[in-house]
C-alpha cells in the first residue's frame, strides 16, 4: 500500500471524532437522497414485476371510437407478420366509461369496464365468492346480467350481494365484490371505484350515446419469446396516421404510471438536495477546519521531503474514504428508516414493496458521497501550495493554512454539481436551474445578511455587559464560521416556513373556494338534454349555475406544423418540460364554447371574441387559450392552431390570451372556441348546481340519475375533501423531508461549534487565568449560540414568509394569504432554544478542562 | 580536513523580507562551507537570522541572491521535485519543538522518512528500531508523542532525522524546549550518533558550551557569519 495512502487511513482512525462528524454530517445530507431513489426503484422493480398484469396484456391499442374494420384488417395483419407463422396471438377487448349506478336510495359515480371472457390475458382478480379469477376461469358476466363491485360501490349504495344494482336501463345482480383488482397499479387515488360487467350486457345499458366518453381496448398476449416493443414499433409505423388511437405495451404502461409517481419524488428529491447541500457546507468548514489544525503537521511532512504531490493524495484519499464511509452511513440510515416512509406516503405507493437497498443504490450513494465531499473539500486542496514549511524552524510561529475568499471561483464546479443534481433531480432544465439559482441567491442573500447583521450588532451592542460583547465579538471577528452557520440554519428555517405556509395558502384557497363551489359537476349531458335538464331543476329548486357544450378535438398542426405520434419509448429520455409539451401535442383537448369570460377568467392578451362564427368568410374560427397552455404550445395571438373534430378539419387562429384561475371548481376549459363553430357537431355538455344542503344533495343526484340515466355526476365536496387529504399527505411528506433538512443544518452547526470551541481553548483559558468566573465563560458560549440561532432563524423564517408571499402572488395568483405567525416564531424559538444545546454541549469538555492544562497544550 | 570534501556550500546569500512595507535584510552575503563529516555550531542572538538560514540550507526557501550548494548542486536551480528529493535523500532536521506527526507512534515515526524514500520492508522496521534503541527508547516503539516526556520527543526526532542515513544534519536549538539536564541527554545522544555514523552537523543553538562540542563555531551577527 503507497504510503500516502496508509497515512491517510491513519489519519481517519487517529482523526476519530473528525472523521465520525465528516461523514454523519455528509450521510445526513446523502440519506435524503438514497432514501428516495430506494423508494422511487422500489416502486420501479413492482412496477414492472406486475406490468403485465397492469396492462392485463403485453400489447393494448386504444383510443375513444372503435376501430374501423380496416383499422382491424391492418392490426390483424401488421401483428401475424411479426409472429412466427403459426403462432397463438390471444387477444380480447374491453370497454370502459364512467358513469353513474343507483340503488333505491342512493347512487354514484363509478368506472365501468365492460370485459370479455378471457379477461384478463395477464393477472388475476381476486373475488369474494369465486376467488381466483383469471382469462381461463368460467365467467357468468357475458352470459347473464351480473357485476362485480368494488367493496366501497356495497358501502356507499347500501347495498350487499345478490341485490340488483341499476345502470343505465339495465338492472344488474351483484354477483361478487373484488377484493384484489388486476389492471391497478395501487398508486394514487382513484376518482370512482370498478363495476365489471360483461360487453354484450353495455349496450343494454344504453349508455353509449353519440359523445359518451367511452374508451375502447384491443388486448393482446403475444408467444412469450416474442419482444413486444418490436411489435408496437411495427404497429406504430404501420398505423402512423391513426394518431387517435394509442399503441403501448406493457412496460410503457408501467411506466406512464411511474411518471405521476416521479413528479412527487422529484420534488422532494430537490429538498433532499437541499439537505445535501447544507450537509455540504458542513463538511467544507470541518475540513477546512481540520486542514488548517494539520498545518503544522503537513510542513513536517514536506520538510521530511515527502512530495507536495503526495500529500494532494494524501487528503483526496482521505476525503474518498470518509465520502465512502459517508454514504454507507447513509445506506444504513435508509436501511432503518426506509419501513417508516409507505407508511408515511399512504395511497402513494402499492402495497407490499420491497425496500431492500441494492448495489445500485451503494453506487449512487458513494457517487453522492464522494461528489459532495470532493467538490466542496477540494478547492481547500489548492491552499495547500501557500503553506511555508520554512516557518517550522521559527520559534514563536507555526506554519498555518491562509484560507482567503480569492478561492471562491474554485467552488464553481460544485455549483455545476449542484445546477446538474438538480436538474437530474428534477428532469427538468428550467426548474433545476431555477431552483440552483434560488439558492445560489437565497445562499448569498443569507450571506450578506449575516454579515451585516452581525457587524451591526457589534456595533449597537457594544455598550452591553461583558458576556454580550465577548459573544458579539466572537461572532463578528469570526465570520467564516459565522456565516456558514448563518447560512445552514437560515437555509433550512427557510424551507421549514415555506412548505407549510404554501400548504395553508393553497388550503385556504381550497376551503374559501369550497364555500362558494357548486354541489354538483355534471358531465355527460347528452346534446338533446340540456333544455329537459334545465327544466328538471327548475322544478327541482337547483337550477342549473352554468351549462357549456364540450367536444374533444385532436391537435394537429401548430403554426402550420404537422404533428407526428410521439414514440413512447423516448419518453424515458426526455425532461420533465419535453414530455409536457409531447403530451399536449398528442392529447385530444376539451374545447368548450363561450363569448363571455368567467368571474375567475382575466383577459391578458388580444381581444374578446368578434361574436358568432360567419361560415361564410371561410376565415380560422377565434381561439382564446389559456395562458399556461398558450406558453406550453408556444403559440401566442395570431398564431394558427388546427384541430381534427371526429374526423372535420378544424383551423383555428388565437384571438386572446386568458389568465385562468383553476382552483375555483367552475368548468373552465383551456382552449375556447368562437361561438357557432361547434353547433352543429356532435357533442356533450358540462354543467354545475350551485350549493346545496347535503341531504338535498343526494335526493337530487338520485332524482337525476333516474330521470336522466347516462348522465354522470360528481360530488364537489366529496372531490375537495379528497383533494385536501392528498394536498395534505404531500405536505407532511415534504415536511418531513424539511426536518432533516434542519437536521444537516443543526449538524453543521455543532460541527462548527465544536471546531470553533477546539481553536478557542487558549481564549478560553486566558479568560479563566484572567479570572473569569465559569457562569461568565458559558454565559458567552450561551448568548453567542443564542444570537446565531436567532439572527439566523429569524432571517430564514422572514425570507420564508417573502418567498411564499412571492409564489403566493406570481405563481398561484391567490387571493386569501393566510399570515400564520405562529409556526415561524416557533420555528425561530426551537432554533434557538437548539442552538444554545448545541453550542453548550459542543463546548463543554473545553469549558470543563482547568485553564493550567489547556495552556500546557 | 583540507583533504576532506565539500559537502555544503553557501556563496554570498542574501535574503530578505518586507514587513510593514520595509524591506528587511536579514542575511547579507554570507559564506559558508561544510566538509563531510564536519560538525559546526552557529550562535547568534534571537532575530539574527538563523531559522532564516536553515530554511535556505533546508531548500524550504530560496535566497535573493547568491547561492546555496549541496554536493555541488545548486538548490536555487533545482525544481520543486527535485527539491524534495534532496530533502529526503541528504537531509535530516531536528527540530527544536520536535514536530513530530501526532497520529504516529515513535516507531512510525522514525520508519516515515525511510518510507518517504520509497523503501519499505522488513530493513525499515529494523533501521528504525535500531535508532530507537540508540537514543535508548527500544521499550516505547509503540507509544505516540502525546505519551512521550519532552526528552523523549526529541530524541525520537533525532532518530527520525537521521533514519534516511543522511549526509547532513540540521539541527535547530534541540535542547530549546527542554530542561537543562534532559537538554544534555538529549544532546549526548545526537553528537554520539553523528559521530557514530560520520554524519555532517549544523547545529543552530544559544547554548556555547553545547556549540563547543561541536568542530567549529560561527557567529550569524549582521547577516553574516564570523
Amino acid at each position: 500500500m503507497p504510503l500516502w495512502l496508509r497515512l491517510a487511513f491513519k489519519e481517519c482512525l487517529h482523526h476519530r471524532s473528525f472523521s465520525f462528524f465528516f461523514a454523519l454530517n455528509l450521510a445526513l445530507g446523502l440519506f435524503g437522497l438514497v432514501a428516495i431513489d430506494t423508494f422511487k426503484t422500489a416502486i420501479q422493480a413492482d412496477l414492472s414485476l406486475r406490468s403485465r398484469a397492469i396492462l392485463t396484456a403485453d400489447l393494448s391499442v386504444s383510443g375513444i371510437r372503435p376501430l374501423s374494420e380496416a383499422e382491424q384488417q391492418q392490426l390483424q395483419q401488421t401483428l401475424q407478420q411479426a409472429l412466427p407463422t403459426g403462432a397463438q396471438l390471444q387477444q380480447t377487448t374491453e370497454r370502459t366509461l364512467y358513469s353513474m349506478v343507483r340503488s333505491e336510495t342512493a347512487s354514484r359515480l363509478v368506472d365501468l369496464q365492460a370485459v370479455e371472457d378471457h379477461f384478463p390475458l395477464y393477472g388475476e382478480l381476486e373475488l369474494q365468492q369465486q376467488g381466483l379469477v383469471n382469462g381461463q376461469s368460467a365467467k357468468r358476466l357475458n352470459t347473464a346480467p351480473e357485476v362485480w363491485v368494488y367493496p366501497e360501490v356495497l358501502a356507499q349504495l347500501g347495498l350487499k350481494l345478490g341485490d340488483s344494482l341499476q345502470i343505465g336501463e339495465q338492472s344488474f345482480v351483484i354477483a361478487d365484490v373484488v377484493q384484489k383488482d388486476v389492471g391497478t397499479s395501487g398508486i394514487g387515488f382513484r376518482l370512482a371505484p370498478r363495476v365489471y360487467l360483461g360487453q354484450r350486457w353495455l349496450e343494454a345499458t344504453d349508455l353509449i350515446q353519440p359523445g359518451s366518453r367511452l374508451s375502447y381496448y384491443q388486448l393482446y398476449r403475444l408467444p412469450a419469446d416474442i419482444a413486444v416493443a418490436s411489435v408496437a414499433e411495427a404497429l406504430r409505423e404501420k398505423m402512423v396516421d391513426n394518431r387517435d388511437l394509442r399503441i403501448r405495451t406493457h412496460t410503457e404502461a408501467s411506466e406512464d404510471l411511474l411518471r405521476s409517481l416521479n413528479n412527487l419524488n422529484d420534488y422532494l428529491g430537490l429538498v433532499a438536495l437541499v439537505a445535501l447541500f447544507l450537509a455540504s457546507i458542513g463538511a467544507t468548514y470541518l475540513f477546512r477546519s481540520f486542514l488548517f489544525q494539520r498545518s503544522r503537521e503537513i510542513a513536517v511532512l514536506l520538510s521530511l521531503g515527502l512530495s507536495p504531490r503526495a500529500i494532494w493524495a494524501l487528503y483526496l484519499a482521505q476525503l474518498l474514504i470518509l465520502g465512502t464511509f459517508a454514504a454507507l452511513l447513509a445506506l444504513v440510515f435508509a436501511r432503518l428508516l426506509l419501513p417508516v416512509l409507505p407508511w408515511l406516503l399512504g395511497d402513494f405507493v402499492p402495497p407490499a414493496l420491497d425496500l431492500r437497498l441494492n448495489l445500485r443504490l451503494f453506487a449512487l450513494a458513494v457517487l453522492l458521497g464522494l461528489g459532495g465531499s470532493l467538490f466542496f473539500c477540494l478547492p481547500l486542496l489548492r491552499y495547500l501550495n501557500n503553506l511555508r514549511p520554512a516557518v517550522l524552524f521559527r520559534e514563536n510561529a507555526q506554519p498555518t493554512l491562509r484560507f482567503g475568499w480569492r478561492g471562491l471561483p474554485a467552488y464553481l464546479p460544485a455549483l455545476l454539481l449542484y445546477g446538474g443534481l438538480a436538474v437530474w433531480q428534477s428532469r427538468s432544465w428550467w426548474i433545476g436551474s431555477l431552483l440552483t439559482l434560488a439558492f445560489v441567491l437565497a445562499g448569498s442573500l443569507l450571506a450578506l445578511g449575516a454579515y451585516g447583521l452581525l457587524k451591526a450588532c457589534e456595533r449597537l451592542l457594544s455598550g452591553g455587559g461583558l458576556a454580550l460583547r465577548l459573544a458579539i465579538r466572537s461572532l463578528a471577528r469570526q465570520p467564516v464560521a459565522s456565516v456558514s452557520a448563518f447560512i445552514a440554519i437560515g437555509l433550512a428555517v427557510l424551507l421549514l416556513t415555506l412548505i407549510p405556509q404554501l400548504r395553508n395558502g393553497l388550503l385556504a384557497e381550497l376551503d374559501y373556494t369550497s364555500t362558494q363551489a357548486p354541489a354538483l359537476f355534471l358531465f355527460d349531458i347528452q346534446d338533446d338534454q340540456p333544455e329537459a335538464l334545465k327544466s328538471f331543476l327548475q322544478k327541482q329548486q337547483a337550477p342549473l349555475q352554468t351549462l357549456y357544450p364540450m367536444v374533444r378535438m385532436q391537435l394537429t398542426h401548430i403554426k402550420g406544423q404537422k404533428l407526428s405520434r410521439q414514440n413512447p419509448a423516448d419518453a424515458s429520455r426526455m425532461t420533465r418540460e419535453q414530455r409536457r409539451q409531447a403530451s399536449l401535442q398528442d392529447r385530444r383537448h376539451n374545447i368548450s364554447s363561450r363569448q363571455d369570460l368567467l368571474p375567475s377568467e382575466q383577459l391578458m392578451a388580444g381581444r374578446p371574441f368578434s361574436g358568432t362564427y360567419d361560415w361564410a368568410r371561410e376565415a380560422p374560427a377565434e381561439l382564446s387559450l389559456s395562458q399556461d397552455l398558450a406558453e406550453e404550445l408556444k403559440v401566442k395571438v395570431g398564431d394558427r392552431l388546427d384541430f381534427d373534430l371526429q374526423g372535420v378539419a378544424v383551423a383555428g387562429e388565437v384571438a386572446n390570451l386568458r389568465k385562468v384561475r383553476w382552483t375555483n371548481f367552475e368548468p373552465n376549459f383551456r382552449i375556447l372556441i368562437q361561438p357557432g363553430v361547434i353547433d352543429d357537431a356532435p357533442k356533450t355538455w358540462i354543467g354545475t348546481v350551485a350549493a346545496l344542503p347535503d341531504d338535498r344533495k343526494i335526493a337530487l343526484q338520485q332524482a337525476l340519475v333516474q330521470a336522466f340515466p347516462t348522465l354522470s355526476i360528481i360530488d364537489v365536496s366529496h372531490l375537495i375533501v379528497q383533494v385536501l387529504r392528498i394536498l395534505g399527505q404531500i405536505a407532511t411528506i415534504l415536511q418531513g423531508m424539511s426536518l432533516i433538512v434542519l437536521l444537516a443544518g443543526f449538524a453543521v452547526l455543532y460541527a462548527i461549534a465544536s471546531y470553533q470551541a477546539h481553536e478557542r481553548v487558549p481564549e478560553v483559558a486566558l479568560l479563566k487565568v484572567l479570572g473569569s468566573p465559569f457562569g461568565l465563560i458559558r454565559r458567552v458560549v450561551m448568548l453567542e449560540f443564542a444570537l446565531l440561532s436567532t439572527l439566523a432563524a429569524g432571517s430564514g423564517a422572514l425570507a420564508g414568509l417573502a418567498t411564499a408571499s412571492a409564489i403566493n402572488v406570481w405563481v398561484f395568483d391567490s387571493s386569501p394569504w393566510v399570515w400564520e405567525p405562529l409556526l415561524p416564531l416557533g420555528l425561530v424559538l426551537g432554533c434557538v432554544l437548539l442552538g444554545v444545546m448545541v453550542g453548550l454541549i459542543s463546548t463543554s469538555r473545553v469549558l470543563a478542562t482547568p485553564p493550567q492544562r489547556l495552556l500546557g497544550g | 580536513m583540507s583533504t576532506q570534501q565539500v559537502i555544503l556550500a553557501a556563496r554570498h546569500v542574501h535574503k530578505g523580507f518586507v514587513m510593514g512595507g520595509q524591506k528587511i535584510e536579514v542575511l547579507k552575503g554570507l559564506d559558508l562551507q561544510l566538509l563531510a563529516g564536519e560538525t559546526l555550531a552557529i550562535l547568534g542572538p534571537s532575530g539574527s537570522g538563523k531559522s532564516t538560514l536553515l530554511g535556505l540550507l533546508a531548500g524550504l526557501e530560496t535566497p535573493d541572491s547568491g547561492e546555496i550548494a549541496l554536493r555541488g548542486e545548486v538548490l536555487s536551480e533545482l525544481d520543486q521535485a527535485a527539491l524534495t528529493r534532496y530533502r529526503a535523500r541528504y537531509l535530516g532536521i531536528v527540530f527544536q519543538q520536535f514536530h513530530l506527526m501526532r497520529h504516529l507512534s515513535a516507531l512510525e515515526n522514525v520508519m516515515l522518512p525511510l518510507e518517504i524514500a520509497g523503501q519499505s520492508g522488513r530493513t525499515v522496521r529494523q533501521r528504525a528500531v535500531e535508532l530507537l534503541e540508540q537514543v535508548r527508547l527500544g521499550h516505547r516503539l509503540d507509544h505516540y508523542p502525546h505519551q512521550l516526556s519532552g526528552g523523549e520527543c526529541q530524541r525520537v526526532a533525532i532518530a527520525r532525522a537521521l533514519s534516511p542515513e543522511p549526509e547532513l544534519i540540521l539541527a535547530d536549538e534541540p535542547s530549546g524546549n527542554l530542561d537543562q539536564e534532559t537538554g544534555e541527554q538529549v544532546m549526548g545522544a545526537l553528537f554520539e550518533m553523528v559521530r557514530a555514523q560520520g554524519r555532517s552537523l549544523i547545529l543552530v543553538t544559544h547554548n556555547p558550551e553545547q556549540a563547543m562540542r561541536c568542530d567549529r563555531q560561527l557567529h550569524l551577527q549582521h547577516g553574516q557569519l564570523v
